[in-house]
């Protein structure tokens, strides 16, 4: 059973639980002037095939131009650099000797004050993919250290880069008092309009409380595997956001959230 | 027009009811459908099929509460679309990262996917439910049943989406919990 079939079973809940859902939605129980956007067969197929077509065409059309006009094509002459980029994969530093990790101070516990997912990092200064791995600015409650590194036998080749399938979140909880640690792992794709979306979401697997605290002045590592079918996502232009709370738990209410903050680090530190 | 009246309209095969409906549930369809195949043109294609299956069902059906019913019917049908738009592709989606979640849930778990067992495992999923805070259920409804984004839960809840994405994490860890407990997961 995956979660697809999961998925299936949750469609077959209890009504009420569907229509409470949907209640503060406006559109159950604010149906005035509640109609489908349907638009005209004409404009339909303007909108899906004809527009789409012409975007293409004059996409197309500009990097002619930009080709032609760099001198690649037509008589112009052309200069190259030359300049040897290393591709080879030994050069991919290990965990062994991981990056190095940023200590910052401590900051006020505004989850939405660190960096936010959607700050651009620009294209010019990607680094080679054999730079990688690096270690990004991090944020974070109290005096920790986070770092992200990956084993240089984990890194596979697909279509010819390199990307990651295993990687390594290392915490160091250099505070007094124990940490509560969950993370999430977004890798997240930028559209044609810049924005970045989420592609995939890792996670390592489920662990129980007591295995996701961080001892004051312990190290602990947590280990997230990516699914083969993942690693195409990583082409063009990705970035991976690493998400981690830390928070307290209620032993009386799991569902209660205590303390929450978050960090994110950069699409910097995951180009590939 | 109330859902009663539109039942028996549409048990007295009277076309107004597909008119009523169509004001009443269009966006409610369409934002479900939007939320699984993220193309609006294939969402309206659902709506419109949801209204020729609502049509076609009812009668014999008569369903006491609409709303449920209708989003059902819809979500199939989207569902249906998606599995033939996706048949080879996979990632990028919201639907494929839901589908990611729910399989922490269930990771790791064979099962002979019998119609018996699908049985428990609701029974389980509705018990759960209803153990769970009004707004926790709402958040866990939006994303599973809705397949609304995080964003879209946050906003609707007035949470900031890390905690929506809090609140996820620990109600598939703790439904995993409660699947292993009653030995729904091996």
């Amino acid at each position: 059973m995956k979660g697809k079939d999961l998925f299936d079973v949750i469609n077959d809940i209890d009504d009420k639980y569907v229509s409470e859902a949907g209640e503060e939605a406006g559109a159950v129980t604010s149906p005035d002037t509640a109609k489908v956007p349907a638009a005209k067969p004409f404009l339909r197929i303007v909108k899906r095939y004809i527009l789409p077509g012409a975007v293409a065409a004059a996409a197309l059309g500009l990097i002619a131009f930009g080709i032609w006009s760099s001198g690649v094509l037509g008589n112009k002459t052309v200069s190259l650099d030359t300049t040897t980029r290393p591709t080879n994969a030994t050069e991919v530093p290990t965990s062994s000797t991981p990056p190095e990790s940023t200590t910052l101070p401590s900051r006020p516990t505004d989850d939405t004050t660190a960096m936010p997912p959607t700050e651009s990092t620009e294209a010019t200064t990607l680094p080679d993919h054999t730079e990688y791995p690096s270690t990004g600015p991090t944020d974070f409650h109290g005096d920790c250290t986070i770092s992200v590194s990956v084993p240089q036998d984990k890194m596979v080749e697909k279509d010819g880069v390199l990307v990651p399938s295993v990687l390594e979140l290392t915490i160091t909880n250099e505070g007094e008092s124990p940490l509560y640690v969950e993370e999430v792992f977004t890798l997240q794709k930028q559209g044609d309009d810049g924005e970045w979306e989420d592609g995939a979401v890792f996670r390592h697997e489920t662990m129980p409380f007591k295995d996701r605290c961080v001892a004051a002045g312990e190290t602990s590592v947590i280990t997230v595997g990516i699914l083969p079918e993942h690693y195409d996502l990583w082409s063009g232009p990705a970035r991976l956001v690493i998400n981690v709370h830390f928070y307290e738990p209620d032993p009386d209410d799991w569902t209660k959230i205590l303390y929450d903050t978050a960090f994110y680090m950069k699409a910097a530190d995951f180009y590939l | 027009m109330d859902d009663t009246s539109i039942v028996k309209l549409l048990w007295d095969r009277c076309e107004q009811a597909l008119k009523e409906l169509a004001a009443k549930y269009g966006r409610f369809c369409h934002k479900i459908a939007l939320n699984i195949l993220g193309v609006s043109e294939d969402a309206e294609e659902c709506v419109n099929d949801t209204y020729l299956s609502v049509w076609n069902s009812i009668p014999p059906q008569r369903p006491s509460v609409l709303p449920p019913y209708v989003g059902r019917i819809a979500k199939n049908h989207a569902l249906n679309m998606y599995n033939k738009k996706h048949a080879e592709k996979r990632g990028g989606s919201n639907l494929t990262l839901v589908f990611e979640e729910l399989d922490e849930v269930i990771a790791g778990y064979e099962s002979a996917d019998s119609a018996l067992y699908r049985q428990e495992l609701l029974s389980v999923i509705n018990e759960f439910l209803g153990t769970l805070p009004s707004d926790k259920r709402k958040i866990f409804v939006r994303r599973y049943w809705y397949a609304d984004s995080v964003k879209d839960i946050a906003a609707r809840m007035h949470m900031t989406e890390n905690n929506v994405s809090v609140s996820l994490n620990r109600m598939r860890s703790r439904l995993r919990e409660i699947l292993q407990e009653g030995g729904l997961l091996s």
